[in-house]
């Protein structure tokens, strides 16, 4: 069993490792945070920054990077999602993928542990991202005040929190890719999300929406918070719950 | 038996697909499985694939449940169905790669599929640039990548030039003859005379023939056309000897026969009555003549 997983995990990562949109969700979101690194050193040259400046990791790092995460993030999610799945409905591929000797249950956890590996790769490409550019800034522009404060913590908690938000997006997305075979769906669904998610951010239902997950992580870098909150462990129960919506789509999909 | 369906049976709704299908698909044979558009052929094939579930556990794979051992009858199959199945984004090689992470056949057995389809110098395409051939040939690359010992083939000669037909045709034959069983549809009935060793036909869900292509042969009537002197002598003879004659004008006569003797004998007779023969031409009857005889006479 563990042989056969290993080997369609494999399988499904070489397959899909073929897809661009990969690249895009693992490296758009690192590629932002080096521009707006640009845009602060541009700042850095042409302005003179006041002493008084309050923590920079938040006022200017996060907040910019993170304004763009919570608009970003969700929609490439989308896509990468939908494309893992499209590469089977083009040519209708289901009919290779349910006769190969490999049981469905193996072929869709591996694709949905595919799907969580390279969310979590592009989270931690970011985090890094972020972090070295922080310490370049520091080093650079002593000036600005990176290295005046020690922020590890909250960005970890931030990026840690991100990562179940997009997991759990991620498991949402999947259920509607597999349910439509049309790129209308998943992605129309993750835009309307996305807007209603901002609309109710501060309800206290908005909790219990993932989609709300990549607003908030901008909130908590702002708020400095380190502390798992409702919203947290409402993803990590969407991420299971969405996960067995899946499969359930996956296995009763039949070749019509 | 290489494959075997008992009373199979499909409905979608309230509509009857297949109605008590009995297939014995000869272990070793190329079984060509006919019907018109819409008899129920891709849904049969579908069915022995387990891309459509039987319910009631019909379908026997060289003498196994398929649905209690789809797995290994997997592993033992190859297909092509409607459509060839490949990866767009992927080239040639690498779609035959994915599936070698799988089978675990290794590199060489990549290039000789490729040397087996003829497509050894387009390995390196995007399976989304080739022809329409050329993915034919892919998917039946793919199809016969693992080496199964039955391949279910559901039109797999469409798209494919006269050349590529033939040596699908030998590639076909070749595979039969290291003992692969063969299931075939395809519409092009001549090509499947060429290869077909046993015979099935289905109308509207039902199997209306199954057995060797000289049982279907023997099922029809043998005609011989003759060009004689003197046409109006030649079938009175002939009808007063038992012949069923029929004058096709312009001194040309159709004569039905049923066996060697009968031939002999009736060719004896008119050049001992002193009757002229120019022209000898069998009518023979060819599948597709059969096919649509065998459809009429169903559907009455």
């Amino acid at each position: 069993m563990a042989n056969t997983f290993f080997r369609t995990f494999s399988a499904e990562q070489y397959k899909l490792s073929k897809n661009r949109e990969i690249f895009g969700v693992l490296l758009l979101p690192v590629l932002l945070v080096f521009m707006v690194d640009g845009y602060i050193i541009y700042k850095a040259n042409t302005e003179v920054f006041a002493e008084s400046i309050t923590n920079p990791w938040t006022v200017l790092l996060g907040r910019y990077i993170f304004q763009f995460y919570y608009l970003l993030y969700p929609i490439l999610v989308a896509i990468f999602v939908y494309a893992c799945c499209d590469i089977e409905y083009k040519n209708n591929n289901y009919k290779i993928l349910f006769t190969i000797p490999i049981s469905k249950t193996e072929i869709f956890f591996s694709k949905a542990l595919f799907i969580t590996f390279v969310i979590l790769f592009s989270v931690v490409l970011s985090y890094l991202a972020f972090l070295l550019s922080g310490y370049f800034l520091s080093l650079m522009y002593p000036e600005i005040g990176f290295q005046n404060y020690d922020y590890r913590e909250v960005i970890f908690y931030t990026f840690f929190k991100l990562f179940f938000t997009l997991s759990a997006i991620s498991m949402i997305q999947l259920s509607i890719s597999l349910a439509f075979n049309s790129f209308i769906y998943p992605i129309g669904f993750s835009m309307f999300m996305l807007v209603f998610s901002i609309v109710v951010a501060q309800k206290e239902f908005s909790d219990f929406i993932p989609y709300t997950g990549t607003y908030k992580s901008f909130e908590n870098i702002m708020t400095e918070s380190n502390s798992f909150a409702r919203l947290d462990y409402s993803n990590i129960v969407m991420i299971f719950l969405f996960l067995l919506v899946s499969y359930y789509l996956f296995k009763r999909k039949r070749i019509i | 038996m290489g494959i075997t369906t008992k009373n199979l049976c499909f409905q979608i709704g309230s509509k009857t697909i297949l109605n008590n299908i009995n297939l014995n698909v000869p272990k070793g044979s190329i079984y060509g499985y006919l019907g018109r558009n819409g008899a129920g052929k891709s849904t049969t094939i579908k069915l022995l694939l387990g891309l459509l579930e039987d319910k009631n556990d019909n379908v026997f794979v060289q003498g196994k449940s398929l649905k209690q051992n789809i797995t290994q009858i997997h592993a033992i199959t190859g297909n092509l169905i409607e459509s060839p199945c490949f990866y767009n984004k992927l080239t040639v090689f690498e779609n035959l790669k994915y599936l070698d992470i799988i089978h675990k056949k290794g590199t060489g057995r990549i290039e000789e599929v490729l040397e087996l389809v003829d497509l050894h110098e387009q390995k390196k395409k995007k399976a989304s640039k080739l022809s329409m051939g050329m993915k034919q040939r892919l998917g039946i690359a793919m199809a016969i990548f693992h080496d199964p010992q039955v391949l279910v083939l559901d039109e797999p000669l469409n798209g494919l030039d006269p050349q590529g037909i033939f040596e699908m045709r030998k590639l076909f034959q070749n595979l039969n003859e290291q003992g692969k069983t063969i299931f075939l549809s395809s519409h092009i009935l001549s090509e499947l005379e060429k290869v077909a060793t046993h015979i099935g036909i289905i109308e509207k869900g039902k199997m209306i023939f199954q057995g060797t292509k000289n049982d279907l042969l023997g099922l029809v009537e043998r005609h011989v056309s003759l060009k004689v002197n003197d046409a109006e002598t030649a079938i009175t003879l002939l009808s007063t000897l038992g012949f069923s004659v029929q004058n096709n004008g312009n001194n040309k006569i159709s004569v039905k026969i049923n066996d060697d003797q009968q031939f002999n004998s009736f060719l004896k007779n008119l050049v001992h009555n002193g009757i002229e023969i120019y022209e000898i031409e069998a009518q023979n009857t060819n599948l597709e003549q059969i096919f649509i005889n065998l459809i009429s006479q169903t559907n009455g």
